[in-house]
C-alpha cells in the first residue's frame, strides 16, 4: 500500500532552487535512503514533508490525503515523525523526561483533567510507553541522567527515542549515523532494525553508502534539487 | 502653519530620531538586542553641559564635545562590562540589564541634580530666521545640520573605512568576521562608542530647547527603538522610517490630537506587524537556534516535610493580620499578595514557556482600569466588575497574542512595545480614563453575602478582610498554576521553552499553548488589577508602565522561575527591600536594586529558590524522581 507521494516537490530560497520537480512513492514498510552531495536539498526535502517549510509548488500526499496546508504538529498527529540533522533535544531534561515528551499526544489534556489530574491507569500507561521506547533503544542505564551530559552518540539514539513517542507510520531520519563511532553506528543500526521489523516505514538521510546498503531496501540519489534515476544500486537497494 | 513649516520640523525630529536609532542599530549589529539604557546617555549628554556651562562657564560647543565624549565612554563601559557578561545568558537577561542600566543612570542623576527641571542657554537664544511666512529657531536649524552631516559621516564610515567594513561584517556573522581576523572586541566597542556619542550628542544638542529631568531621553530612545525594529535595523530604512515618523508626528500634532503623536512610531510598527509578521523575525531560516537553559538542580523535601511545611506556611499567613498588628505592615503584604498573583501568571511564560513577557503591567491596568470604570459608571459591584476586568484582559490579549507570539525570539520586545502602547493609550484616552490626571473615586469592594446585608470594606479601616480576599484569591491563582503546570498544557510549555521546533515535531501545538499560557497570564493580571483598583480607590498610567513590568519580571528572576516558591519568594523579597531601604534614601535604594539585579542576573540566574535548592543537599529526600524532573545539576 502506497503510504507517501511526492508529486513534482518544489522549493526555491529567494531565487535559488532547492528542489525541483521532486517525485516519489513510498510503501507501507519501505526503509529509504537518501544520498547526495551537500546542498542536494535532502533535508530540504524533509522540511517539506513534515511541514516545517511550505512547498513553491507540488503536492505530498500521505495515505492518499493531501498534507501540504497541515502544520507541522499536525503531520505529526497523522503519524509523520522525524528528527533534525542539527542534533535537537530538550537540553533541560532528563532523557526520560525527554521521552515522556516526545509521548506527548499519548497524554490526555483538558479541562477535567488539568484541574483533578489524570487516574492512575493513565499514568501507567504513559508510563509503559516511555518504558518500552527506552527498552527499544537501549537507553535504559541513563533514565535519570540530563540529555544535554549524554555522549553525542547516545544523543543521536534518545532523539529517535523521542520521535518514537508520537507513535509514527513514517519516521524521517537526517543523518542520524553522522559524527559517530563505528561501535555507535552499529548500535543506531541495530536499533533501526528493530523498528524496521514492527513494520514502521523509514526515510533516512546518509552519506555513507554502506550504511544503506545495511539499512535500506530503496535507494533516493539526489543531487542540486533534483532526483537522479536510474540511481547506482547494489546488493538488496531497489532504485525508486 | 505652512507646508514648509512642516516640513521643516518634520525633518528635524526625524534627523534625531534618526540618529539615536541608528546607535540603536549598531549596538544590535553586535549585541542582538536594544540597548535602552541609550535612553539615559541622553540625559546624561544634556546633563553634562548643563553642569559645564552653568558652574564651570564652559562655551556650549566645548560642553557639548566633552558631553559626547563622556557618553561614548559611558556606553563602551556598558557594552564591554555588563553587557558582555550578560549576554552569554540570553536576550531576555541582556534586556532586562539594559533597563537596570537605564534607572541606574537616571538615579545617579536625580542623585545630583534632582528630578527638578533644568534648562540650558542657547549659544542663539531666542535668534531665528523669517523667511517665506516659516519662522525657524537657527539652534534648532543647526541640529539638523549636525545631526545630518553626523548620519551621512556614519555612512561613509561604514561603507568606506576599514573599520566600518569590519562593523558590517561583525554584525553580518560574528564567527565569520573573527576568522577574517577582524578583532570583534574592538569593533563592538567602536559600536557603543559611536551610539552613546550619538545618543549623548542628541541630549547635549537637544537641551537648549526645552527643560528637561534624569528620565528625558527615554521615550525619545523607546521610539527610536520602534523605528530601528521597522527599519530591520537597516541603515537606509531606518532613516526612511525616522523621517515617516518625524513628519507624522508633525501633521497629527496639527490637525489632530497633540497626545497621540508619541504613539505613532508605536502604532505604526503594530500596524505594519499585522501585515507583515515577519517584520521582527531576525533570522532568515524557519528553525531557530537550539535553547540552552542552564541545567537545574532537583532537591524535592520527602512528602512528609513538604506537607508540614505547607500547614505551617498556610496558618501563618492566615494568622498574620493577628500578630502583625501594625496597617503598614499589612498594607504592604496585601500588595505583596497582588504581586504573586502577577508574577505566578508571568512565570508560565517566564519560566515555563520560556516567552517572557514585557507587557504584563500593561494588562494588569487594562484590568484595573476597566474593572473601576465598570463600578464607577455603571456602578457593578466588585465580582460583576472583576469577571468584566477579566473579560476585557483577555480579549487585549487574544489580540496581542495572535499578533506576537509567532514572532518567536523577537516576542519579548513586542511585548514591550506593547506595554508602552498600552500606557500612552492609557494616558491619551482621557474621556474614559482621565489621563494624567488620575482615576479617583474607585468604589471599594463590596460583598453581597447571601442572608446577609452587603458588605462594603473601607480599604483603611478594614485591611484585614482585604488581605483575606487577596489571600484567597493568591491561593486560587497558585493552585490552577500548579494544576496547569502538571498537566499535560506544562509538559507543552516546557517542551517549548527547551525547543520549540523540536516541540512541534512531537506534536504540540505551540503556538495554541503559547497563547493559551499567555491568556492565563493575562486572567491572573487581570483578578490583580481589580483587586489593585478596589483596593487604592486610585488609578494612574504611571502605576502600569513598562518600568512596572520590569519589575515583575525581576521579582521573577529573583525569586526563581519555574516554581511555585518563586513567585512568592521574589515579591516578598522585593516589597520588602524597596520598603525597608525606601524610608532610607529613595533614589540611593533604586541605584542599589538595580546593581543588585545585575549582580543576580549574573551569579545566582536560577534566583533565591535555585540558591536555596544548593542549600539544601543534605536536606532529606525523596528517592524516587518526580515525574517532570529537571536533570540533575552537573559540576564541570
Ligand atoms: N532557509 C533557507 N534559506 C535559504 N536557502 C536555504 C535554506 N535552507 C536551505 N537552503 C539552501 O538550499 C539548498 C539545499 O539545502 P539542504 O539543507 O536541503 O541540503 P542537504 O542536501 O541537506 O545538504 P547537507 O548534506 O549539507 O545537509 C542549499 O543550497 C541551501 O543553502
Ligand atoms: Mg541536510
Amino acid at each position: 500500500m502506497t503510504l507517501l507521494n511526492v508529486q513534482q516537490l518544489c522549493k526555491t530560497f529567494d531565487g535559488l532552487v532547492a528542489l525541483d520537480q521532486v517525485s516519489f512513492t513510498l510503501k507501507q514498510g519501505d526503509v529509504l535512503g537518501i544520498v547526495g552531495s551537500n546542498g542536494a536539498g535532502k533535508s530540504t526535502l524533509f522540511h517539506l514533508i513534515t511541514g516545517y517549510l511550505n512547498p513553491t509548488s507540488g503536492n505530498i500526499l500521505f495515505e492518499q490525503q493531501p498534507v501540504e496546508e497541515l502544520s507541522p504538529e499536525q503531520r505529526v498527529r497523522d503519524g509523520i515523525a522525524r528528527t533534525f540533522q542539527k542534533n535537537r533535544l530538550f537540553f533541560g531534561l532528563t532523557v526520560e523526561d525527554n521521552i515522556r515528551t516526545g509521548c506527548f499526544l499519548s497524554q490526555r489534556g483538558g479541562l477535567k483533567r488539568t484541574l483533578f489530574g489524570i487516574s492512575r491507569a493513565e499514568k501507567q500507561a504513559i508510563q509503559n510507553e516511555v518504558d518500552t521506547i527506552v527498552a527499544l533503544t537501549g537507553l535504559d542505564a541513563f533514565r535519570h541522567n540530563g540529555a544535554a551530559t549524554l555522549s553525542y552518540g547516545y544523543q543521536r539514539r534518545l532523539e529517535v527515542a523521542v520521535a518514537l513517542g508520537a507513535k509514527p507510520k513514517l519516521l524521517l531520519l537526517d543523518e542520524p549515523f553522522s559524527g559517530q563511532s563505528p561501535k555507535s553506528i552499529e548500535e543506531m543500526g541495530q536499533v533501526l532494525h528493530g523498528l524496521a521489523k514492527t513494520g514502521i516505514s523509514m526515510m533516512l538521510i546518509e552519506h555513507r553508502m554502506e550504511s544503506i546498503i545495511a539499512y535500506c531496501n530503496r535507494l533516493l540519489v539526489m543531487d542540486q534539487g533534483r532526483v537522479l534515476i536510474p540511481a547506482p544500486t547494489t546488493g538488496g537497494v531497489v532504485p525508486c | 502653519m505652512d507646508g514648509l513649516q512642516f516640513l521643516f520640523n518634520g525633518l528635524f525630529s526625524a534627523s534625531v530620531y534618526g540618529l539615536i536609532a541608528l546607535g540603536l542599530t549598531l549596538i544590535f549589529g553586535v549585541l542582538r538586542v536594544g540597548d535602552l539604557a541609550q535612553g539615559a546617555l541622553y540625559a546624561v549628554g544634556a546633563y553634562v553641559v548643563f553642569w559645564l556651562t552653568q558652574f564651570w562657564g564652559m562655551p556650549y560647543g566645548l560642553a557639548v564635545i566633552l558631553a559626547i565624549g563622556m557618553a561614548a565612554l559611558l556606553s563602551v563601559f556598558n557594552g564591554h562590562v555588563v553587557y558582555r557578561r550578560l549576554r552569554p545568558l540570553g536576550v531576555g537577561a541582556t534586556f532586562i540589564g539594559a533597563i537596570a542600566l537605564l534607572l541606574i543612570y537616571r538615579n545617579l542623576l536625580v542623585l545630583a541634580f534632582s528630578w527638578d527641571p533644568v534648562e540650558v542657554v542657547s549659544p542663539f537664544a531666542g535668534q531665528a530666521w523669517h523667511a517665506f511666512g516659516m519662522s525657524i529657531a537657527i539652534h534648532k536649524f543647526s541640529v539638523l545640520i549636525v545631526a545630518s552631516l553626523a548620519i551621512l559621516a556614519l555612512w561613509l564610515f561604514l561603507h568606506r573605512t576599514r573599520w566600518g567594513k569590519g562593523l558590517r561584517a561583525v554584525s553580518q556573522n560574528e564567527a565569520a568576521a573573527l576568522t577574517l581576523g577582524i578583532n570583534a572586541k574592538a569593533v563592538s566597542a567602536m559600536a557603543f562608542a559611536l551610539a552613546g556619542a550619538f545618543a549623548g550628542g542628541a541630549g547635549a544638542l537637544l537641551a537648549p530647547l526645552w527643560p528637561f529631568d534624569p528620565g528625558s531621553g527615554t521615550l525619545f530612545v523607546l521610539k527610536a527603538f520602534a523605528i530601528a525594529v521597522i527599519g530591520q535595523t537597516k541603515l537606509r530604512r531606518v532613516i526612511l522610517v525616522a523621517g515617516v515618523v518625524g513628519l507624522s508626528e508633525v501633521l497629527i500634532q496639527a490637525y489632530w490630537h497633540a497626545e497621540f503623536s508619541d504613539l505613532v512610531p508605536f502604532v505604526l510598527l503594530a500596524g505594519l506587524l499585522m501585515v507583515k509578521p515577519q517584520l521582527l523575525s531576525v533570522e532568515a531560516e524557519t528553525l531557530s537556534p537550539i535553547s540552552t537553559t542552564a541545567p537545574r538542580p532537583i532537591r524535592i523535601p520527602a512528602r512528609g516535610w513538604q506537607i508540614l511545611l505547607t500547614v505551617c506556611a498556610v496558618v501563618a499567613l492566615l494568622t498574620l493580620p493577628y500578630w502583625l498588628g501594625n496597617a503598614f505592615w499589612l498594607h504592604l503584604m496585601i500588595l505583596t499578595g497582588i504581586f504573586v498573583i502577577l508574577v505566578s501568571g508571568l512565570d508560565l511564560l517566564t519560566g515555563y514557556a520560556g516567552i517572557p513577557s514585557l507587557a504584563q503591567a500593561g494588562l494588569w491596568g487594562i484590568g484595573a482600569y476597566t474593572s473601576a470604570l465598570l463600578a464607577l459608571r455603571w456602578g457593578w459591584t466588585f465580582f460583576p466588575s472583576l469577571g468584566g476586568a477579566v473579560l476585557v484582559t483577555l480579549l487585549a490579549a487574544w489580540g496581542i497574542g495572535v499578533l506576537g507570539l509567532r514572532l518567536r525570539k523577537r516576542w519579548t520586545s513586542f511585548t514591550f512595545i506593547i506595554g508602552i502602547v498600552i500606557t500612552l493609550l492609557l494616558e491619551s484616552l482621557t474621556n474614559l480614563t482621565k489621563g494624567t490626571h488620575g482615576l479617583v473615586g474607585v468604589p471599594s469592594i463590596e460583598l453581597a453575602l447571601p442572608g446577609l446585608e452587603t458588605l462594603k470594606l473601607n480599604p483603611f479601616r478594614d485591611k484585614a478582610a482585604y488581605f483575606y480576599l487577596v489571600l484567597g484569591m493568591m491561593f486560587l491563582v497558585l493552585w490552577l498554576k500548579q494544576r496547569v503546570v502538571g498537566s499535560r498544557m506544562g509538559l507543552a510549555l516546557v517542551a517549548i521553552r527547551e525547543d520549540e521546533d523540536l516541540a512541534k515535531s512531537v506534536g504540540v501545538a505551540t503556538d495554541r499553548y503559547k497563547l493559551r499560557a499567555f491568556l492565563l497570564s493575562a486572567a491572573f493580571a487581570a483578578v490583580a488589577g481589580s483587586l489593585y483598583a478596589h483596593y487604592l480607590t486610585y488609578l494612574h498610567p504611571h502605576l502600569f508602565t513598562f518600568v512596572q513590568s520590569f519589575n515583575l519580571f525581576v521579582m521573577n528572576v529573583v525569586g526563581g522561575a519555574a516554581s511555585l516558591l518563586g513567585p512568592v519568594l521574589g515579591p516578598v523579597a522585593l516589597v520588602l527591600f524597596s520598603e525597608l531601604t525606601h524610608s532610607i534614601h529613595a533614589t540611593l535604594a533604586e541605584i542599589v536594586f538595580s546593581v543588585l539585579l545585575i549582580l543576580v542576573l549574573i551569579y545566582l540566574p536560577r534566583g533565591m529558590v535555585g540558591g536555596g535548592r544548593r542549600l539544601m543537599k543534605y536536606w532529606p529526600r525523596k528517592t524516587v524522581p518526580p515525574p517532570l524532573s529537571p536533570k540533575e545539576e552537573v559540576v564541570s
